[in-house]
């Protein structure tokens, strides 16, 4: 079932370009979207919330328009970036209204924004006013609000920015939580190993345009074109270079401290190749790894370094 | 085509969403400071009121006190509804309630139904006040009828003055109200559309008499017109 479907989307600011073109479909599960400030993943996700018209394509989530149907909205739980909230407010004060607004009946209201606010880990808090939060508190209460009717679609945009390492594990296993329970969840941001540490599953935006989306690795094919680069951390390092010298499938070799890296356009073949030469050698490998294979290298492949936060 | 939501019969309904707002922004503002600026304002035509009490009670100056009755009668509902609803647009918080399943207008309608009366009233107690203390006698009731109608209108205004211009709502409200006063210094058919000249017709009508309801209609039709414009605009309205 497609959740969210974009076809040749795009979104003006006057003349400030906010999303170019995008075509997209999301079926389901966890999806990370990357990308650096300013690149549209807010634009995007306040078109997919209702906040935002399309100046030109389409948007529709669960198949009608999330501006113009307020019965897609109700599937749709949204939190946003910015902090400001309404500070008067006791952080169960501010989930029950969310609650009501979103269409949980008067009876059952309390009991849902207790709930919500037991997910995120706010209860011992939940009476006291959102004035007096630090910012952990305040993306742990929007998150409350954005779950509390049990939507189907969770969109979270930057939800730990401002959060500490602490809280921003334990926010991260939340999401996960929800994840696992069959939500569909978008979570924006421009750190790339938040988004790691949340999913596989990413769609790249920079400049308004998707540049690449799907899990890492297979994003990892699209850039394929530039090298692939490998570290071998090992007590030898002249002694593989000599054996890899000759392999056609290694373009460049650069001794480091302690180690190897080498670039190839053909990682398996070369990953074989390694393997060979190490036995060959005699070598001791203490370590064998790529450095690509992380979002930070993906990310900078795809925008040619110059986006990377 | 919209899958069917099997809660959809959860979507609530459009009262539902505009008393829920109502009671949030009521309560905020019996938490927050405007209420008391608000007060503090509302007091100022009292201490005139006693100024005028001190030099002796004065039987002629009710025209005069209530055109400083007027200046609070431009400031207060802005101050309580064009701020209420600027700040919600400018700060983004508006984001929240717009992701819900609710009408747009839903959101200005019920900050209207919870500001506007205590607009009212302290336009209403600030007169009854102002006139007890000052005055030899207080004004007939028709002019503290007068000043809640228009309370209530000026309170139209600025709701759709805020939508139309979120950022500067407030300040554009009472600038309007300022330039009401100058249509009413205006020929006829352009006095019609000054709410502040129908409060004084209503309240201290002159002796040819004047036609109250024809007054009331006018001042309906100016706040529906503002109010129209704002529930126009907020339908396709970005956050």
């Amino acid at each position: 079932m497609t959740v969210v479907a974009a076809l040749g989307c795009s979104k003006w600011y006057g003349h400030v370009l906010g999303v170019s073109d995008v075509t997209w479909r999301l079926r389901g599960g966890i999806v990370g979207l990357l990308g650096p400030n300013g690149a549209g993943k807010s634009t995007l996700m306040k078109m997919m919330a209702g906040l935002l018209r399309p100046s030109r394509g389409s948007l529709t989530v669960f198949g009608g328009s999330p501006f113009d149907d307020v019965a897609v909205r109700r599937r749709i739980g949204y939190a946003p970036e910015h902090e400001k909230t309404w500070d008067e407010l006791s952080a169960l004060e501010l989930v029950i209204a969310m609650a009501r607004l979103a269409g949980v009946p008067a009876g059952r209201a309390r009991e849902a924004a207790e709930a919500a606010i037991a997910q995120v880990g706010m209860t011992d808090a939940m009476h006291r006013r959102v004035r007096g939060f630090s910012k952990g508190m305040r993306q742990r209460t929007k998150l409350a609000t954005a779950i509390a009717h049990d939507p189907d679609l969770l969109l979270f945009d930057e939800p730990l920015t401002g959060v500490d390492p602490v809280a921003r594990i334990d926010i991260v296993e939340r999401i996960r939580a929800l994840g696992a329970r069959g939500k569909t969840i978008v979570v924006s941001s421009h750190v790339l190993y938040e988004i790691e540490a949340l999913t596989s599953e990413i769609v790249v935006i920079y400049r308004g345009q998707v540049l690449a989306e799907g899990n890492i690795y297979e994003i990892r094919k699209l850039i394929d074109r530039h090298p692939h680069r490998i570290r071998i951390e090992c007590d030898r390092p002249r002694a593989v270079a000599a054996a890899l010298a000759t392999s056609e499938h290694v373009s460049r070799l650069v001794f480091e401290r302690g180690g190897l890296l080498l670039e190839t356009r053909d990682p398996d073949r070369c990953y074989d190749e390694i393997a060979a030469a190490v036995l060959a050698s005699g070598v001791t490998v203490s370590e064998l790894g790529s450095p690509d294979n992380n979002l930070g290298a993906v990310f900078d492949y795809l925008t040619g370094g110059g986006g990377r936060p | 085509m919209t899958e069917p939501d099997p809660r959809s019969t959860m979507t609530p309904t459009a009262a539902g969403a505009v008393g829920t707002i109502a009671a949030i922004t009521l309560r905020r503002l019996l938490r927050g400071r405007t209420l008391w600026v608000a007060g503090v304002i509302a007091l100022v035509p009292v201490a005139f009121g006693a100024v005028l009490r001190s030099v002796g009670p004065q039987g002629d100056l009710a025209d005069e006190l209530l055109t400083f009755q007027m200046l609070v009668l431009a400031v207060l509902p802005p101050m309580f509804i064009a701020s209420s609803i600027g700040e919600e647009i400018e700060d983004r918080t508006i984001t929240y309630l717009w992701s819900r399943p609710i009408p747009r207008w839903a959101v200005v309608v019920g900050k209207l139904l919870a500001l506007a009366p205590p607009s009212v009233a302290l336009v209403v107690v600030s007169w009854h006040l102002g006139c007890s203390l000052g005055l030899e006698a207080v004004p007939p009731l028709r002019s503290h009828l007068a000043l809640a109608g228009a309370a209530a209108v000026v309170s139209a205004i600025a709701t759709g003055i805020a939508v139309l211009v979120p950022r500067h709502g407030m300040a554009l409200t009472i600038g309007y109200m300022l330039l009401d006063f100058w249509l009413g210094i205006m020929p006829a058919s352009i006095q019609n559309l000054s709410v502040l000249h129908h409060v004084l017709a209503i309240s201290f009508p002159p002796p040819e008499g004047s036609d109250v309801l024809t007054a009331a209609i006018w001042m309906a039709v100016v706040g529906g017109g503002w109010l129209g414009a704002g529930l126009w605009r907020i339908r396709g309205l970005e956050a």
